[in-house]
């Protein structure tokens, strides 16, 4: 590993808690690592787990999943059909053998701006102790 | 010339040998109680007691995907590499049903554009057969014309003499020349064990007669016969994907907006998706349409283009089909509906 | 058998039903599926311990979708898959006519019949038919309680590795994978018009059969089988080049069971779980 490498980090949020949430620790000039990527969405229940593999095959060190708390999800009930797809696609990556330590699932407030800044922090630490994320990438190299 | 011996054990040795230095070597190998020709590495578990591989020899000559070129798209232009086909081959495993298969697709392949990717390996290959020792319900190679001791499309054909080795008889320069490079492998003495040979022509009946077949095929397209042939296939592609004959693929670009590669794929008619047009209508919307087409192509297409039935008899797409689909019955159904002599 | 054929050609001559999706002879003394049309047709109809085919697969077919009434020969797991079609409305319970059969097993693991891994009537709790028109057989009465959690010994096995030697394992077996789609095609709820592998706007899923190719899309198919799969192993058995797709599939049945106490195709009024919630579903791995 260089001694300059930097994680990349993808982070899928909903647009009504989290990302306010984000922008919130922006304006309120919290401090948060910058290797996060923060690509917005309508609802947590729209984050597909396939944009989590997709994700990791393209290269990402670590992928977070953030939402609205449950009862707070601005269609009322996406955060709680997204908590089922999570269950089981949990169960499925962890018997495939991907390392679920650089998967974060959280639930994360429009006020709670120096939570998401604090997660930011913790994960990219995590992510820099365990290093780059080569399994799924390697898989693309193979040319028959 | 005198007789010259190869056993399972120097075989094994040689494709190792071969793979590590340079070589495309392809063999057998035993993987969850199955044997497919895939191609070797240092610990491949080599195994030559098999009685057909699952899937076939194509894969050396035309593996399920390959890249045929990369690009870079910059303020310069477009900046496209090819892809080195340079490498020497050597396909050892294959039986006569196999090595029959090449000339066949080499006239596809070899038509009006000349695929360079399968004419070149083509060139570059050395194929090695193994001579059946076993047959079964599905095998049908006599009554296309073929043989379990066959020759057709190989350099080398190997001949059981023994629980663990083969006569070798060298049909072709290539395979004269690859025996004498590499002669420190072969061996001038093997004790021959009386159980062998176990098969000959006669033990696989000849069961049809592929001109009547064709007649038939040509004279009924709406037929309602083909309904019940197929009428349990569900449309999967393991009949094609593991037939040492069928050769469709398809082009697809794996690109991001400055860079890419373009790979082709195999593709299947028996896919519902084969025949889609963009306008969303399929001229083969039904299931047995398309299986129609797999027999169709086979059996008289081909030999309109090139006066020979593209199919071997292996009897692989019958053992993959998870429908029991089989092409030996529905061929005797045809073969039957066309009556007489 | 008699009754079976009689029951049919009843059935066929007296335009109950349009066709028998059931099993006939092959020449190799194996059971392949057969559409009856014709009521002189039915005498072919067959049931041994080698029908292990999962008939439900035809019911969602085109051409089968299109007649007005359709009769099937089922064993339980055959049931089971009827029973998921009609709770995510792809068949009416009116259109089928269930002929069931109770069972007493078919084809176990390494038998020379069929590539199997892992035998899927040791865990049967359906040898007798739970949703039938007519149920023909002697009743079994060896049977897993219904209320039994069903613990898979391969699975459990299986998960002593290491993460490593999982991610291992899967890299070789899913390598093998030459993207044949028969295991989609054989499962009877894998019966999507357009399958997410069939679609490049965008493309999910490599369309490569290389080990990326192949690690996506086994794992999007048993992820959307998830709360589905109904544990008849048909796509392991199909599957040409042997890869042991019933880890995964069970992995999930397992964790549906354990996390909403749910198994897939016993109850026609159930909802398929991952299309409810319940507010206190677990959450222990969200942060
Ligand atoms: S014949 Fe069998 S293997 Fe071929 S497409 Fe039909 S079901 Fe699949
Ligand atoms: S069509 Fe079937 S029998 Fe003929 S060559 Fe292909 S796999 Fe073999
Ligand atoms: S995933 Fe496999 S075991 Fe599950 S229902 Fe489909 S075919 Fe049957
Ligand atoms: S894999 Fe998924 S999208 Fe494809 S047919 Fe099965 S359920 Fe449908
Ligand atoms: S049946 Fe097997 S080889 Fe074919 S697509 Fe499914 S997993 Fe891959």
């Amino acid at each position: 590993m260089q001694d300059n490498w930097e994680p990349k980090i993808i982070a899928f949020v909903c647009n009504w808690c989290t990302y306010a949430g984000a922008d919130l620790a922006g304006t309120s000039r919290f401090k948060y690592a910058s290797n996060v990527r923060i690509i917005k969405t309508p609802c947590s229940g729209r984050i597909d787990p396939m944009f989590l593999v997709h994700t990791l095959e393209k290269g990402a060190d670590g992928v977070m999943i953030s939402g609205c708390h449950p009862n707070d999800c601005h269609y009322n009930e996406g955060n709680f059909n997204a908590r089922r797809k999570y269950m089981v696609m949990r169960a499925l990556l962890t018997q495939l053998g991907i390392d679920m330590e650089r998967i974060t699932i959280s639930w994360c407030s429009a006020s709670e701006g120096i939570k998401f800044a604090n997660l930011v922090n913790e994960v990219t630490e995590k992510i820099k102790k365990l290093g780059p994320y080569k399994d799924i990438v390697q898989l693309n190299k193979s040319e028959r | 010339m005198a007789d010259v011996f190869l056993t399972h054990d120097k075989a094994r040795e040689l494709l190792i040998h071969l793979s590590a230095n340079g070589v495309e070597a392809f063999g057998p190998v035993e993987k969850d109680g199955i044997h497919i020709i895939e191609k070797i590495h240092e610990q491949s578990p080599i195994n030559f007691d098999y009685f057909i591989t699952t899937n076939s020899i194509k894969e050396a000559l035309f593996p399920r995907y390959e890249k045929i070129l990369s690009y870079k798209i910059s303020q310069e232009g477009v900046e496209v590499e090819d892809v080195p086909l340079d490498k020497s081959i050597v396909i050892m495993g294959g039986h006569p049903c196999d090595a029959a298969s090449i000339p066949l697709m080499e006239k596809l392949f070899g038509w009006d554009y000349k695929d360079k990717f399968f004419l070149k390996r083509r060139e570059n290959s050395v194929v090695i057969t193994l001579a059946c020792e076993e047959a079964d319900n599905d095998c049908f190679c006599t009554s296309l014309g073929y043989s379990p001791r066959g020759e057709v499309g190989s350099d080398i054909l190997l001949e059981r003499v023994s629980d663990n080795g083969w006569k070798v008889k060298t049909l072709t320069d290539k395979g004269k020349n690859f025996a004498k490079e590499y002669a420190d492998y072969f061996q001038s003495s093997l004790e021959a064990d009386k159980k062998y040979p176990k098969l000959a022509d006669k033990d696989v009946p000849v069961q049809f007669d592929p001109k009547k077949v064709k007649k038939w095929i040509d004279g009924h397209f709406e037929d309602s016969l083909w309904e019940k042939i197929a009428s349990n296939c569900w449309s999967c592609a393991a009949c094609t994907y593991v037939c040492p004959t069928c050769h469709c693929f398809d082009i697809t670009d794996d690109a991001t907006m400055w860079s890419g590669i373009r790979t082709k794929n195999w593709d299947a008619c028996t896919l519902p998706y084969f025949t889609l047009h963009a306008s969303m209508h399929n001229p083969r919307e039904e299931h047995f349409q398309r299986y129609r087409q797999r027999i169709n192509h086979k059996y008289s297409i081909y030999v309109n283009l090139f006066e020979a039935v593209s199919c071997t008899g292996c009897g692989r797409c019958s053992r993959a089909c998870g429908a029991r689909v089989n092409i030996l019955e529905a061929v005797k159904m045809i073969d039957n509906a066309a009556g007489g002599k | 058998m008699e009754q079976l054929i009689q029951k049919a050609k009843d059935l066929l001559s007296k335009k109950e039903v349009d066709a028998i999706i059931g099993y006939c002879a092959t020449g190799k003394d194996e059971a392949k599926p057969a559409l009856i049309y014709q009521a002189e047709d039915a005498g072919e109809l067959i049931f041994n311990d080698r029908c292990y085919n999962n008939l439900a697969v035809y019911l969602t077919r085109k051409d089968v979708k299109k007649l007005k009434k359709i009769g099937i020969v089922a064993k339980g797991c055959d049931i089971r898959a009827i029973v998921n079609l009609i709770i995510e409305n792809q068949i009416d319970r009116e259109k089928v006519y269930i002929i069931g059969m109770t069972c007493n097993g078919v084809v176990k693991p390494g038998s020379k019949y069929a590539s199997l891994k892992s035998g899927k009537c040791d865990v049967c709790k359906v040898r007798n038919p739970h949703l039938a028109d007519l149920v023909i057989g002697d009743k079994v009465t060896e049977q897993v309680p219904m209320d039994k959690k069903i613990k898979h010994a391969d699975l459990e096995e299986f998960e002593k590795k290491t993460r490593e030697e999982k991610w291992q394992f899967w890299v070789d077996q899913l390598s093998r994978c030459i993207r044949c789609n028969a295991c989609r095609q054989a499962c009877p709820m894998c019966y999507c018009n357009r399958c997410i592998v069939d679609y490049n706007t965008p493309q999910w899923i490599d369309t490569r059969s290389n080990p990326k190719g192949g690690m996506a899309w086994n794992l999007v198919r048993a992820y959307h089988l998830s709360g589905r799969c109904i544990d008849c192993s048909e796509c392991e058995r199909v599957c040409p080049v042997n890869i042991p797709l019933m880890l995964l599939n069970r992995t999930l049945q397992e964790e549906v069971q354990r996390s909403f106490d749910f198994e897939a195709g016993y109850d026609l009024e159930a909802c398929p779980p991952l299309t409810v919630f319940k507010k206190d579903d677990k959450e222990n791995f969200i942060r």
